[in-house]
Order: structure tokens, then C-alpha cells, then sequence
């Protein structure tokens, strides 16, 4: 234990004494690495879900240190959104400073927030899986903890320059670090700039800042004061998953439905905006030699936001709207052959037409009564019919944490820790572009197709009826979400001579309440104002032991059993419109056990596991449009059930003292276990539409491979470079699945088990597929004339090269759309929108450094 | 070796850069260029283009053929869905387009230029449209598919906006095929009075309606309205005016669909209810214009009933009404059986009613029955006239009465009068016709020449008629038996009997002889209820006895009882006696004793009829109504039921329904 303690003490420091490498550039291979991750675009797997305002957020195991399998885990598996045990990104947790910086909203590490800035990220302590960390209890998939304190970085100034195909094409980077000084003062700052006018997929754009300052002061010897402040400011043109049929047409898995020429430029609709500056204020304690404590405090405050079409009784904008491919007109072959041949020929008809919606805008000439709520004020004018409206959500975090570790003996350390979290997000629309009108009003037209009479129900807001809007005003939904949690915990680690055991608790109090800014003329008594609070207790439990037969074969056994409050956002049926709740908000149970076997020798580390994972009592909500109702649905899904299993194995071997071979599987099983129970809801009204019990057991759980395997070799010069070829297979990727296909109502009249009955209840699942990946990089220490100051100058060059066969076929992410035709009972009115790894892409960089 | 400064340097430049633009990068996409007219000319016109269809048949066009149109009907109420109508200056069509909310892209006033080559030609039950494909999913029925929304800018190329059409202003007859898909204007239209309290369709349950609009004469049309549009549960207008539609057709049914509510200017006053000005009958009759003319608005004749509803010689819708003595008349023919009676004054709302010829003789057509109303009664004084006169004047002489004198009878049917007899004066011919289902068509005519015989005049088909009203037209050649010899000097008998609303109860006594009655003979009793004691209270009027009465009663004169709270105005000099025999309610026996005799009755005594008598077959003849004793009545009957008789004919009364008419009490 002892020995793998300071194995995971020197991953945290990045340093790899075998190094043959230069000590200061050991961090290049993970540098590299991690700037492939930079660039893998997120995709939002429900359609409605707004958190994703940022395209760099990255998965979450962008934290892999020496550890074979999650190396590979991170770095190989990463284009394919491989998920660590199938694990939802909320199940991984990281701290910056000793402060926590996960999302209360969904439990998500907001990455991009510190996207760009890879040089004063690098010191990390990783925690996987059960295995207990100083820092805090933990999530059972990761805990990670990133020390980006002045004092703790390399005291060196690197400018780099990199030119890649992904979702950027450039980027600067520039980092200065002081260090200490004697006087006890540490300074870094870091900025950089990512930009594209055009990324790998067409229409996106990208144009990302980042900065970083950071300031440590020393007191005496057992106080270190610090505090950083950091940012990204970003914006990114998006892309929309489209289905195969629009992508066969187009002629490229990487058709982007979500942009069109305007004035001969392209023009993205979909435009992701966020800057959510972090400040983060640290008091480092060494009260003794053997007991520290670290106080930490974040504040965070910022918008993220993405613009979409919004329109007002007008045609759907969207290119790719079902109605307009021509799979809609089976029955006609005539047009249905004209549609393709124009989809094919014509990238105005894939594209959004921007012209045609400033026509229809122009030409929309009209009164609108009893505006901004006057009887009588009739104000006539250019009402847009289409607009480009932001989606927004301003986070305000504040954030307490403080850890206190002692060392009682030689066998006891103990861990105590207590934090408190607060979130208050406030999510509205506004107006972000009227597109050649000169206002909008604030109306809801589902309410208004639904209640025709009803001059009340359509008003988004009756505190301010029929409010006509000009760019930049707040309109639609308008509300907040408070999140508070409070915890603390403790944990002791006993060391033996031959066995180490672990035991922690945690216990914690969530909170999260709803605060309409806005009294919505459908639910005038449940949207203004603040709901009743919902308030949870949980407690979680781990403890492990670790047998070592001799210093380098371990064993060990973990379990955990926990309980989790609900994420507010699947919790509440339709923040947008009211407060209501799921009927039973209940904890989500967890309980998990992993075993494994740790081999450490000098030519050959190896990691074998394996692990079950059971999930209880899930709440889920989807939202999503629906033809029939003609109106925005809403599905409670409750009882949500999931059973993880499988193995992990990794190993890297020293074949001689230049070439290495590595090798990681992950072979799980992930599987919906419970027939869940759906309740369905409209946006537009209380009433319950339909109770239904969903037939999901055994479903898989999609999105991400459920079988990955990697083989690499890597040669490491002597003389300071390296390259390295690394073949990747995966399988078992499933398709996320779509409830509503998967009750009675869908297949009602069906001959069971006929074909039709199984093609629209069965699973999809994506052929396997392979990709060949190539490293490289040297370093060259420049002639001492170079010299800057008494410092040596490095030049540092390195390259990437994903996907080397550049296979298009890899479909990294999709979902099964939430709809679904009850009377054809044809899955393939409604198919599946997907997304596309890239093909064969690169990153080349240059870094001066000294 | 370079200096850590210079380092510094670009460290700080590429922060400034940085900020500079960041704060200045959220450039405004420029905006798209305004609408330019396209370079493209229609070479066809919609007529020629309808003209290429086959009726039933789905045609694709594969000439370059271009047509232009104007859209004149587009989706924004919802009333048109997945397509819109455009025409041009030769006629409209259906376009149909999949897609919701077309309006956006093509408004009304929006022209717009078809691409045909390539689209299709069809027609929704002989509704001429245009398409984008075949939906063959039925393939014994193939039907014309709306063109699918990607392909809307392939075919389909937008012109400029605001442009008017102006509706082309049509009569219901006027309605053809030629104006299907166009905007049309009807003026004076309504909604009929079933359709008045609806909606336009049911918007709870999403069903489409049909309801009907008429013009003040003439005949409905339906208007077809969705739904789903915006205004299904919008009350239509009830007034009458001007619609505009766009004119489609189902088959052979005719249909108006509005774009929304504002085509609907029913604003005005219904037909027949706005104020009117009194026309002469000739006046009117001048208006015709050899076809069916529509008669102005605010426009009213009255006259006299001279035809005889209950002797049946004319249709039941039909009535002849003739202004004055000397004066002209004309046909009324209702749209439903009327109730005037011969002798009736009426007056009747002409506002926009058709003035038409039927069979030649003029008439106004099809006049809601609710449209006239009786004022009174009066009797015309036929115009004396020679066969030869009549034919001279007979068209400023139609519709009123004449009196032939010395008239010979031949033809008809086995001698009666039935079909067309021939009537012989000393100047010429003339034909009687009587149609088969008068109450005397089986009447044998006399033989031999008649003093004179009166009709009104009349045309069939270039046919110059004269038709009886009753026999009672017919004056025989011997002189007629004189009246039954009186039973004294003295008759009184009942002469009218009002039961009016609330108390105005009157009864009217006249002395039918030839002297003066000694009043003080003369008793009236009534016996309540199928009694047979007079009432116990007032029921016993000793006629010499009335407060403020006469002993006496002139021949020729009445005398008129009242109840003593009624309270209506009675015609100048009249005065009424209060009296309690005038207690009655319409089931009441009411008898006229003279000398302890029963000489006149009213009612049965010791029979309760429930409400009412019976008179000339009216079960409610006595109650809230008027009647009236004939002017040839002039003795006393004590047989109830010989003097009630069954009809009109068999009765010895006359039936006033105005309620409260007391215009006829205390004349005969």
C-alpha cells in the first residue's frame, strides 16, 4: 500500500523517474493527448438539454495518470466517448484548489471552463473507482483534485503554436510561472486563444479565449495563501446531429443541418457563447508534520448560452424537418426522386435559408393589441416571424470545502472533511437577432393553437401581457434553480505489513427549489415565485481492503453503498412553465463492489479488475416536441434500474529499454434492469395524458462502447523523441433507447415477435469498429546562444494523428428520436439522429519553452 | 541570445490583442438583401391552363409552361389548409402545397409564377388544382399529391407583394365553374335564420361546418368553413351585406370558403327588418326589367287581399294583392303557406326581393312569409269592365279585380268549373280558369248568361285568365232569393265577439231589422264553464239596463259591451258599455234572450270546450282573437253548431287572429 501510495503521489507530480526524457518534458506524450481530447465536441443526447453551451466540455476521464487501463481508457478510447464502467459523467468528481467544482445541476465537471488552459492544469491526483483519496469522499467512477497554484507550477515561460483539423484549426498558447520566490511570493499566468473559421465539420466555427492569473503568498512555514482567477470566453458555431437519411443525401457523415449561407457567408443558428470566470481563494494549514489543513472558497458567476431558430406560426426553418427529406413521400416516388435529386444537388436545400426567413420576416406586417399589456395600445409594425433566440444560463456557484489530514501513527491516517455548495442558476431566453423584423412578442403559440379562446393562456407572462420584444430582451421561460448542498465526512486508513484496509462515510444534505421570474398564463399559481423546497438525505458508505503478497502483486477488494438525491432536472416535469415535481422524488440507491489484482514490476505494470455496480430508483425527464399533440411532451420516468458489470485489464511492458507495448480491455456489461414507469405530461397543461409502463429490461445502456480494446507500441528515442502506433476495436455500442417505442401502445396490433414488432421495440446496436492512431514528438534543447536569460531553450514539437485509416463509419453518439408514430407504427418515420467521429484528423504543435 | 524582456513583450501584446478582440468580435452577420422583382413573364393563363384538364384525370404538364396569379386565399386563418388559390385576370385555381403556415412565404397580394413543366393537373371532385405528384399509396385511386415543401422554390418563384384583386361581383345565379379558385363579391347576402345562433364550424370538436347564406330572395348557398380555423368558434354576424369568398365547388355543390371573419361584412340590417318607405304597386311592377330584377332596399307596398286563401283557387304561397280601387296589384308569392285571407289589408317588405315573371305573371319571388304583416282589412271595388277593355289593358290590369257584366259560362270540365272555361260578354272572350283543387272546381257553372261575374286578372303563358275567388264572384242572371222575412221589427243579434289579451273582452249587438228594438226585451246571459245557471255575479244583462246605456237600439246599430277593465281604444264615436256578461274567456256560453226566448247563441250551453269554441274549423276561434258575425248574417241562430260550422265557407263567422283588433266593433 505504502508502495502504491507513492505510486499515485507520482502521478500527481507527473514525473516518471524512468523517464528517458528531459524531467520538464515528461508531460509531453499527455499534453499531446490531452489537446485530441480539447477537440472532441460534446453531444447532448436530449434534444431539450441545454447544459451543453460550451462545446469543449470533454467526457470526464480527462484525468488519466500512470494507470495502463485508464490511460488507455482516456486517451485511446476517448474518440468513440468511451465511458469508464458505462458510468454517467455525474459518477466522476473533481476538485480544483480543495474546492469542488462539479455542477449541482447535473453533477457534470464543467471542463471547459478551463479549456485552453493545459499548462496550469497538469498537477492532478487521481482517485478510480472505490479506492479512497485524502480529499474527499469521492465518486464512485473518479475523484479527481488539480492543483493549479502558483507555487505548484514549473517555474518556466512556454509559447506554443498548434495547428490541428479538428473543431479548431490554430491555437496560441503562452504560460509564465515564477515560482516561490524567497520572499515567499509565486506568480503564473496563462492565456490562449483556440480559433477556426471552420472546423472539421462544415458550418462550425470556433472562437475560444482563455485566461489564467494565479498569486501565492507564503507565511512563515506553515501557511500558503492562494488565490486564481481564470476564464474562457468562447464561442463556437454547433453541430446538429442529423439522421442517416439526411446524411446519405448530403453525401457526408458530417452534414451540418445547422448553418446557411447568408449574404454568401456561412452562418451557424446554432451558436454556443459561455465565460464563467472562476476565482478560487486557498488557505494550505501544515499545523505539524503530520497534519494539514486546507481551506478552500470558490465563487463563480457567468453565462453560457446557445442561440436556435425560434418561430411563430411559420414553417419549421430546419432543413432537415422530416416533412422535407424525402423518406416522407413514400407514397408519391415522383417527388420523392425530385426531393433526392435536389438534396443531393443543392446545398441551399440542405442548409438553412437565411433569405427566406428575412423575406418572410420583411413581408410580416402586423398589429399586435393591447401591447405590453395597455388595453388598447395597438402597435403596428414588423413582427418577426423568425428569430435567433439565445438560451440561457447564468450559474452563480459559491462554493466551501475544507479537509483535514492527520497521520495519528505509523498505521492510522484519518481524513476529515466538511464543504458546503450553492447554486443558483437562472435560466431564460432572450432575444438575440428579430432577423430583418423590428420586434417579437412574447407569446406561446402552442398555448394559443391549444386554447384558441382563451385569451389568457398563451401569455408567456401575464405580468406583462403581449410584451413586444426587441433584441436582447428576456422572453418565454424565465426562472431559477437553487441548489445547496451541505456535507462532511471521514474516513481512516489502517496500514498493516501485509493487508490495508479503508473505511469512509459521507453524509449530506441537498436541497434545490424553483424560483419563477415569470407568471406563465397556463399555470398562473404554479410558475411565479418560489416552490416548495425539496430537501434530501443521504449517506454514503466505502471501505476496502488490500492484501499485498509481496511489493508487487496486490489484491484488492472495495465496496460501496450510497444513496443519492435526485438532480433537479430530473426532477421537475417542466421548469420552463411550473414547479411541479416527479409524484415520488426519491433517492437513487447505489451499491457497488470491484476486485482486482495490481502487478508493479520494473518492465511490466498490470492492472486486472472487475467490478458490478447496481443503480436503483432513477428519475429521469425528457422533453421533447410532439407531432400529435402538436406540442412539447413531457416524460417522467421513474424506477430507472441499472445493473453494471465487467472487466478491466491493462498493462504496459518494457520490451527493451526503447520500445514498449501496452494494451488495455474494458469488457462490461450495462444494462437498464427494471421496467420503468413513465407518466406523460404536456408543457401546455396539468393533466396527465397517459400513465405507461415501460418494457425495459435488459435494454442496454447506449452511448458509449460496451467492449473497447487498444494495442500500441511505442519506441522512445534516447535522443529525445518519441512516436507511437496504437490500433483500437470497440463494440457493443448501443443506441440510447427511446421509452415511448417501448410500452404496449407502440406495438398494439403487432404480430409479436413479428418483424415489424421487433423492429420497433429492438435495440440498435452499431457494428464494431477500428482505428489506428499515431503519436510523435521530440525535443530539442536550442544551442546555448538561445539561451534566454541563464535558462536553456526548448523547442518542443509534437504530432498527432487520430484515426489513421480515416474511417468515417464510427457513430460516437445519436439518439433514437423522441418520437414516434403511433398510427403507422413505422420506427423509421422518426429515425435516429447521429453524430460521426471524424475521419483522419491531426494536431501538430510547437512549444518554446524555458 | 534573446532577452527575457522581449519575451514579456509578446506576453503582453498577445493579452492586449486578446482583449481587443474579444470585446469587439461579436460582429452583426450582415443582412440579406430586400426583395428584387424576378425577370420571369407568364406564358399561359389559368384558363388555358384548366383548359388542358381532363375532368377525373391526373395530368403532368411537360410543356415549358409559366402562369401567373395574384394569391387571393392563403392558410393564415387555417380556413385553407396545405393550399392556397391564385388567379388571374382569366380565372383561379387551387394550388395545393405540403405545408403549414404557407402564408409566410405567399400571402394574399403575393404574385407568384408556376413552373408547370413537371407539376401536375388534377381535380378534387371537379375542383381544379395543381399538384406536385401522385399519391399512388391506393393505387386503384390514385390522387393528385400537394407539392412537397422542398420543391416549393424549384416550381414556384415568388413576385411581388400587396397586390389587389378586386373580387368580381356575382348573384348567386351567377355562379359557374369559370369562377372557381377566384375571389368573389356577393352583396346583400345573410346567413339564413336556422344558421343565425352558430358558430362558423365546431371548433371543440374540430369538425368542419356548412352553413348557408342567401341574398334576401333567391336561393343559399352553403359557406364551408374548417374546424381548425382560427375563427371556428367565432358567432357569425347576423346582419346582411357583403361577402367576399373564394368560390370552389364539391361535385356539383357550390361552396364559398372565406379567408377569415372580415369577408364577412354583414353589417347591415337583415332583410326585411330596416326601416321602409310605402311604393306604389305600379311603381313597382315599373322596376321590372324583363328579367328577375331585384327590388332596392327600404322599399314596402300594401293592399287587399284579393285572392281567397280558403276557396283555394290559388297556390298556398301565392296571394293577389291589389293597392286601392282603381289601383294596381300584383302577385306575392311567399316561401312558405301564408294565412291572409281574403279582404285583408297587408303590408309587405319588398327590400330586396326578386321581382320576377312566372308563367307572365309578375310577381314577387320567394318573400320570407315573416315579411309582410297585416294592418287591417278593406275591400276593393271591382273595376266594371268589358272583355275587350280587360284585353286592352290587361297588363297595367293584372292582379287586380274586375267585374264582367252579362257573361255567358261555357267549357270547363262536364259543365263545372274546373280548368279553363270561356266567358262570353257581349264584347269578346275571356278565360276563366279554376284549377282543379278549388273548393269549387266540381261546382257546376250556371247555364245561360250570368249578371255578372268578378276575378281578379291573371296570365298563363301569354293566356289572359280571369279567376274566381269564390262562387260568390258568380252574380246568377235571376235576381237572388230575397232574405229570409225578419221575425219582427226588431233582430238583434251577435255581431262580434272580441277576446282580447288580459280583460279587453267586447261583444257586439246589432239590431239585423228594419225597427227600432225596445232594449228592455232583451237579455244577455252567460254561463260560465259548461254551466247552465247563468252566473251568479253580473251574469244576467238585462240590455236596457247598462250604466250610461240605451233603452233603445236604432235598426242598423250596435250596441258594444265591454268588460268592465278593458282598456282598448275603441274606433272614434264608439262607446262601450261595461257589462259582466262580457266575463268570458273563449269557453263561455253567451246567449240573447228576447222576451225570456233564446234567439242568438255563443256557444253550447252545458258543453265546456276546454279553451275554447270552435269556429270555421279554428279550435282556438274564440280566444285571444276576433270574430266577427258575416255581413249576409241577419237573424239570430240558436244552433251553435250550424253557426260555427267547420270551415270559412259553413261558418257564420269570420275569424280576426290579430289579437286585440277591435277595428270592427260597433260598425257592420
Amino acid at each position: 500500500m505504502l508502495l502504491l501510495c507513492a505510486s499515485m503521489a507520482a502521478q500527481a507530480q507527473q514525473v516518471n523517474p524512468a523517464d528517458t526524457i528531459p524531467r520538464k518534458d515528461s508531460a509531453l506524450i499527455d499534453e499531446l493527448k490531452e489537446s485530441v481530447l480539447d477537440n472532441i465536441p460534446v453531444v447532448s443526447l436530449d434534444e431539450n438539454d441545454l447544459s451543453d453551451g460550451s462545446a469543449q466540455n470533454v467526457s470526464s476521464v480527462l484525468t488519466a495518470g500512470r494507470d495502463p487501463f485508464f490511460s488507455a481508457a482516456s486517451y485511446n478510447f476517448s474518440a468513440v466517448r468511451f465511458r469508464i464502467r458505462g458510468y454517467d459523467a455525474d459518477l466522476f468528481t473533481t476538485f480544483m484548489n480543495g474546492v469542488p467544482m462539479e455542477n449541482l445541476d447535473n453533477g457534470f465537471t464543467p471542463w471547459g471552463a478551463w479549456g485552453g488552459l493545459n499548462d496550469v492544469m497538469r498537477n492532478r491526483e487521481v482517485s478510480f473507482g472505490l479506492r479512497p483519496s485524502t480529499f474527499a469522499f469521492g465518486d464512485i467512477g473518479s475523484t479527481t483534485s488539480i492543483d493549479t497554484r502558483a507555487s505548484r507550477q514549473r517555474a518556466q515561460t512556454s509559447f506554443g503554436y498548434a495547428l490541428s483539423n479538428r473543431n479548431y484549426n490554430h491555437r496560441w498558447m503562452l504560460t509564465h510561472s515564477t515560482g516561490l520566490s524567497k520572499k515567499g511570493w509565486a506568480f503564473t499566468f496563462s492565456g490562449s486563444r483556440r480559433w477556426a473559421d471552420e472546423g472539421y465539420v462544415p458550418g462550425t466555427y470556433y472562437n475560444g479565449w482563455s485566461y489564467f492569473a494565479g498569486i501565492d503568498k507564503k507565511i512563515g512555514q506553515k501557511h500558503l495563501l492562494s488565490l486564481v482567477a481564470f476564464g474562457t470566453p468562447t464561442e463556437n458555431g454547433r453541430q446538429s446531429a442529423a439522421t442517416q437519411e439526411a446524411l446519405d443525401l448530403a453525401g457526408s457523415n458530417y452534414y451540418n443541418p445547422s448553418w446557411g449561407y447568408q449574404n454568401g457567408e456561412k452562418r451557424n443558428a446554432s451558436v454556443g457563447r459561455s465565460h464563467q470566470p472562476y476565482l478560487i481563494l486557498t488557505h494550505d494549514f501544515r499545523l505539524n508534520n503530520n497534519t494539514t489543513l486546507v481551506t478552500a472558497a470558490g465563487y463563480s458567476s457567468g453565462d453560457r448560452s446557445t442561440t436556435a431558430l425560434d418561430w411563430y406560426n411559420a414553417p419549421d426553418p430546419r432543413p432537415d424537418y422530416y416533412r422535407n427529406l424525402p423518406s416522407y413521400y413514400g407514397a408519391d416516388p415522383y417527388q420523392q426522386g425530385q426531393i433526392e435529386a435536389l438534396w443531393s444537388a443543392d446545398e441551399g436545400v440542405r442548409q438553412i435559408n437565411w433569405q427566406r426567413l428575412y423575406d418572410v420576416n420583411r413581408a410580416s406586417w402586423e398589429t399586435i393589441k393591447n401591447a405590453n399589456g395597455k388595453a388598447g395600445n395597438n402597435i403596428t409594425g414588423i413582427r418577426s416571424r423568425y428569430i435567433l433566440e439565445e438560451r440561457v444560463i447564468n450559474t452563480r456557484k459559491t462554493n466551501a470545502n475544507s479537509v483535514l489530514n492527520t497521520r495519528v501513527s505509523d498505521h492510522v491516517d484519518l481524513s476529515f472533511g466538511a464543504s458546503y455548495q450553492s447554486q443558483n442558476n437562472h435560466y431564460y431566453k432572450a432575444v438575440n437577432d428579430l432577423l430583418g423584423g423590428t420586434f417579437y412578442v412574447d407569446l406561446n403559440q402552442f398555448a394559443e393553437r391549444d386554447f384558441p379562446d382563451n385569451t389568457a393562456a398563451n401569455q408567456n407572462d401575464l405580468n406583462r401581457q403581449n410584451r413586444i420584444l426587441s433584441e436582447g430582451d428576456r422572453f418565454g421561460y424565465d426562472y431559477n434553480m437553487h441548489v445547496t448542498r451541505a456535507a462532511a465526512w471521514g474516513q481512516g486508513v489502517f496500514k498493516f505489513s501485509k493487508v490495508d484496509l479503508f473505511a469512509s462515510a459521507e453524509i449530506s444534505d441537498t436541497r434545490f427549489w424553483r424560483a419563477g421570474n415569470v407568471r406563465s398564463g397556463l399555470f398562473p399559481n404554479n410558475s411565479f415565485g418560489k416552490s416548495e423546497v425539496n430537501d434530501f438525505l443521504n449517506y454514503a458508505l466505502k471501505g476496502g481492503v488490500t492484501y499485498k503478497y509481496n511489493g508487487r502483486n496486490y489484491f484488492y477488494v472495495n465496496g460501496a453503498y450510497l444513496t443519492r438525491a435526485p438532480f433537479f432536472e430530473n426532477a421537475y416535469v417542466s421548469p420552463r412553465t411550473r414547479d411541479y415535481v416527479q409524484d415520488y422524488l426519491t433517492d437513487e440507491v447505489i451499491t457497488s463492489g470491484e476486485a482486482g489484482y495490481v502487478l508493479n514490476a520494473p518492465n511490466l505494470k498490470l492492472r486486472l479488475s472487475g467490478y458490478v455496480t447496481r443503480f436503483e430508483n432513477g428519475l429521469n425527464v425528457m422533453s421533447f416536441y410532439h407531432d400529435d399533440y402538436r406540442n412539447l411532451v413531457n416524460y417522467k420516468l421513474s424506477n430507472i434500474d441499472k445493473l453494471h458489470y465487467g472487466g478491466e485489464f491493462g498493462f504496459e511492458s518494457k520490451l527493451t529499454t526503447t520500445l514498449s507495448l501496452t494494451g488495455a480491455a474494458a469488457v462490461g456489461r450495462y444494462y437498464y434492469d427494471s421496467r420503468q414507469n413513465a407518466a406523460i405530461t404536456l408543457d401546455n397543461s396539468a393533466a396527465e395524458l397517459d400513465k405507461d409502463l415501460i418494457f425495459s429490461e435488459n435494454f442496454r445502456v447506449g452511448s458509449t462502447p460496451q467492449e473497447a480494446y487498444s494495442l500500441g507500441l511505442s519506441y522512445r528515442s534516447p535522443n529525445y523523441w518519441f512516436v507511437s502506433l496504437t490500433g483500437n476495436y470497440f463494440d457493443q455500442m448501443w443506441l440510447d433507447f427511446n421509452p415511448i417505442r417501448r410500452n404496449y401502445l407502440a406495438v398494439e396490433g403487432l404480430e409479436e415477435k413479428g418483424e415489424q414488432w421487433n423492429n420497433v421495440v429492438d435495440q440498435t446496436m452499431w457494428e464494431g469498429q477500428a482505428t489506428v492512431d499515431f503519436f510523435g514528438g521530440y525535443s530539442w534543447k536550442l544551442p546555448r546562444r538561445y539561451n534566454v536569460g541563464d535558462k536553456p531553450l526548448f523547442l518542443v514539437l509534437n504530432a498527432g494523428v487520430n484515426n489513421l485509416l480515416n474511417n468515417k463509419e464510427i457513430i460516437t453518439g445519436g439518439y433514437e428520436q423522441l418520437r414516434y408514430d403511433f398510427e403507422t407504427k413505422n420506427p423509421g418515420k422518426f429515425p435516429p439522429k447521429v453524430y460521426y467521429a471524424y475521419g483522419l484528423n491531426y494536431f501538430v504543435g510547437a512549444t518554446l519553452r524555458f | 541570445m534573446l532577452n527575457r524582456s522581449f519575451y514579456w513583450f509578446l506576453g503582453m501584446l498577445f493579452f492586449m490583442t486578446a482583449g481587443l478582440i474579444t470585446t469587439s468580435c461579436n460582429k452583426k452577420f450582415d443582412a440579406p438583401p430586400s426583395f428584387v422583382e424576378p425577370d420571369i413573364q407568364a406564358n399561359t393563363t389559368i384558363k388555358q391552363l384548366k383548359a388542358m384538364h381532363t375532368m377525373g384525370n391526373i395530368e403532368r404538364i411537360t410543356e415549358d409552361i409559366i402562369v401567373g396569379g395574384v394569391v387571393v386565399a392563403d392558410d393564415k386563418s387555417g380556413n385553407f389548409y396545405k393550399s392556397i388559390a391564385i388567379q388571374d385576370a382569366t380565372g383561379g385555381i387551387t394550388v395545393r402545397l405540403d405545408g403549414s403556415n404557407l402564408f409566410n412565404s405567399y400571402p394574399v397580394g403575393r404574385k407568384i409564377y408556376i413552373k408547370m413543366k413537371g407539376l401536375y393537373l388534377g381535380d378534387y371532385n371537379k375542383l381544379y388544382q395543381i399538384g406536385g405528384g401522385v399519391d399512388d399509396s391506393d393505387p386503384t385511386r390514385p390522387e393528385l399529391a400537394p407539392l412537397a415543401s422542398s420543391l416549393f422554390d424549384t416550381y414556384i418563384v415568388k413576385g411581388s407583394t400587396g397586390n389587389t384583386v378586386t373580387p368580381k361581383v356575382v348573384t348567386v345565379d351567377q355562379l359557374h365553374d369559370s369562377l372557381q379558385s377566384m375571389l368573389i363579391q356577393l352583396n346583400g347576402m345573410e346567413f339564413i335564420p336556422a344558421d343565425t345562433s352558430k358558430t362558423y364550424a365546431d371548433a371543440a370538436g374540430k369538425m368542419t361546418r356548412n352553413l348557408y347564406v342567401k341574398a334576401c330572395s333567391g336561393n343559399s348557398l352553403i359557406m364551408r368553413t374548417s374546424g381548425y380555423s382560427t375563427f371556428a368558434g367565432v358567432n357569425v354576424p347576423n346582419g346582411n351585406g357583403t361577402l367576399l369568398s373564394v368560390y370552389t365547388v364539391f361535385g356539383t355543390t357550390k361552396q364559398l370558403v372565406i379567408r377569415d371573419t372580415s369577408d364577412v361584412r354583414f353589417t347591415g340590417p337583415r332583410c326585411g327588418t330596416g326601416p321602409t318607405a310605402e311604393m306604389n304597386i305600379a311603381d313597382l311592377r315599373a322596376l321590372y326589367t324583363g328579367a328577375a330584377t331585384i327590388i332596392g332596399e327600404g322599399k314596402r307596398i300594401s293592399g287587399v287581399v284579393i285572392s281567397d286563401r280558403v276557396a283555394n283557387n290559388q297556390d298556398d304561397n301565392n296571394l293577389v294583392l291589389q293597392q286601392g280601387d282603381g289601383k294596381a296589384g300584383i302577385m306575392i308569392r311567399f316561401s312558405e303557406p301564408h294565412t291572409y285571407d281574403l279582404g285583408d289589408k297587408i303590408e309587405v317588405n319588398v327590400s330586396g326581393q326578386s321581382l320576377e315573371e312566372f308563367n307572365g305573371v309578375m310577381q314577387v319571388n320567394n318573400v320570407p312569409n315573416d315579411f309582410a304583416k297585416k294592418v287591417g282589412t278593406g275591400t276593393i271595388t271591382p273595376r266594371e269592365a268589358t272583355t275587350t277593355e280587360i284585353a286592352a289593358n290587361f297588363e297595367a290590369w293584372e292582379s287586380t279585380l274586375v267585374k264582367i257584366k252579362n257573361v255567358t259560362i261555357t267549357g270547363g270540365t262536364s259543365g263545372t268549373w274546373n280548368n279553363s272555361t270561356t266567358l262570353t260578354d257581349a264584347s269578346g272572350t275571356i278565360v276563366g280558369y279554376t284549377r282543379s283543387a278549388a273548393t269549387f272546381s266540381g261546382t257546376a257553372y250556371p247555364t245561360g248568361a250570368v249578371q255578372s261575374i268578378t276575378g281578379y286578372l291573371s296570365e298563363f303563358k301569354g293566356t289572359q285568365q280571369l279567376l274566381l275567388r269564390t262562387l260568390a264572384d258568380v252574380e246568377a242572371g235571376t235576381p237572388p232569393p230575397p232574405p229570409p222575412p225578419p221575425t219582427g221589427n226588431d233582430v238583434l243579434i251577435f255581431s262580434e265577439y272580441v277576446e282580447g289579451s288580459s280583460n279587453n273582452k267586447y261583444l257586439e249587438i246589432y239590431n239585423a231589422g228594419t225597427g227600432e228594438a225596445d232594449l228592455s226585451r232583451y237579455t244577455v246571459k252567460i254561463y260560465a264553464n259548461g254551466g247552465t245557471t247563468p252566473n251568479a255575479t253580473g251574469g244576467t244583462q238585462k240590455l236596457s239596463e247598462l250604466t250610461g246605456g240605451p233603452t233603445t237600439l236604432a235598426a242598423g246599430a250596435t250596441l258594444v259591451l265591454k268588460n268592465s277593465s278593458a282598456a282598448l281604444t275603441l274606433p272614434a264615436g264608439v262607446t262601450a258599455y261595461v257589462s259582466g256578461v262580457t266575463n268570458f274567456n273563449g269557453d263561455d256560453v253567451v246567449e240573447l234572450e228576447k222576451d225570456g226566448t233564446v234567439v242568438d247563441v255563443f256557444g253550447e250551453k252545458g258543453v265546456d270546450p276546454g279553451s275554447s269554441w270552435s269556429i270555421a274549423g279554428d279550435a282556438a276561434a274564440a280566444t285571444e282573437k276576433a270574430v266577427r258575425r258575416k255581413p249576409g248574417v241577419v237573424t239570430g241562430n240558436t244552433s251553435w253548431a250550424a253557426s260555427a260550422g267547420t270551415d270559412a265557407a259553413t261558418s257564420e263567422w269570420v275569424i280576426i287572429s290579430t289579437q286585440n283588433d277591435v277595428s270592427g266593433l260597433g260598425t257592420r
